[in-house]
């Protein structure tokens, strides 16, 4: 896997799994209509991290109903199905409250959580959002900056003392993302997130 | 050929007070091995470790599912599960201020 931070871009020719599969699958029919950023645990194992998820987040920007009900058709006809309804006015309506899911028809899992970008945070992930190139495959898929998934992940930790993080997956994600790119890393855009998270406890253990 | 990673040169400074940190402190360990493992190797083979042990875990899922709906009972245990995973959602909510 070889990551080039000033193209932004990771090349890899991974052998993909049900997970990548997944998600290309999505990612394929919703960016002919919209950008978005892939976010949270998925983006360390696309990148190698050895677990399974249920679950995908992804964000994409502020969008009108006539679009979303553009995309909402194509999913249904390419063999998805939203998780919370089957109304897409009413799953729109629901993008303002929390996330909503997409799974393949009758299979609850995988599924792909859609969100809708509301914060400032939400959109440098998607301003500054890197290209993963996958050998065999044609479509790329889109995922936040590691500087701000390593600090997200840690941010998402309790605040407690070692002992409470000492079961969570979020501080192992984040680990394995900087194990792995530590030496590709712009440091100095790692500690402004730390700073602005106020993870600076964490932060310690991760480079141990 | 496989390349490995030397095991000494892996090292993990988090203190070990009882069974629930020794547990993490291995774990820590296990994810720096592995990121050194994948440093050392072709994407396409810790790719495939990776793959076979995702796709597994689905393969399970499937069979879990297709199992459930052939019952009353798993129908309305999937009905169940429907509802909680719906409920996740909400309660998710307030993780929205960052992602």
């Amino acid at each position: 896997m070889d990551y080039n931070a000033q193209k932004k871009e990771i090349y890899t020719r991974k052998v993909l799994n049900e997970l990548d599969k997944f998600t290309l699958e999505f990612v394929k029919i919703l960016e002919k209509f919209t950008d978005y950023v892939i976010v949270s645990g998925y983006v360390s194992i696309l990148l190698g991290r050895t677990r399974a998820s249920e679950d995908v987040d992804l964000l994409v920007p502020e969008m009108n109903f006539e679009k979303f009900d553009e995309i909402f058709v194509e999913l249904e006809k390419n063999n998805f199905e939203c998780i919370n309804t089957s109304i897409s006015k009413d799953a729109f309506s629901m993008l303002d409250y929390h996330s909503i899911a997409f799974s393949r028809a009758g299979m609850p899992v995988p599924h792909m959580e859609f969100k809708k970008i509301i914060n400032d945070i939400q959109k440098e992930a998607l301003n500054g959002k890197l290209k993963v190139v996958l050998d065999k495959d044609t479509t790329n898929l889109y995922i936040s900056p590691l500087e701000l998934q390593i600090a997200y992940k840690l941010s998402l930790i309790s605040k407690g003392d070692f002992e409470e993080i000492s079961s969570d997956k979020d501080f192992e994600d984040a680990k394995h993302l900087y194990t792995y790119f530590r030496d590709g890393l712009n440091m100095k855009k790692l500690i402004y997130y730390v700073n602005l998270f106020k993870v600076q406890e964490m932060w310690k253990w991760l480079q141990k | 050929m496989v390349a490995k990673v030397d095991p000494k040169n892996i090292f993990v400074d988090f203190p070990v007070n009882n069974d629930k940190t020794r547990n993490f402190r291995s774990r820590i360990w296990s994810i720096k091995y592995w990121a050194e493992f994948m440093k050392l190797n072709s994407d396409e083979v810790w790719s495939k470790g990776q793959a076979d042990l995702i796709d597994s875990q689905f393969i399970k899922a499937d069979e879990f599912y297709k199992n459930l709906v052939k019952t009353e009972k798993g129908r309305e245990v999937l009905k169940r599960l429907n509802e909680d995973r719906l409920n996740k959602f909400k309660t998710k909510k307030e993780l929205r201020s960052l992602f």
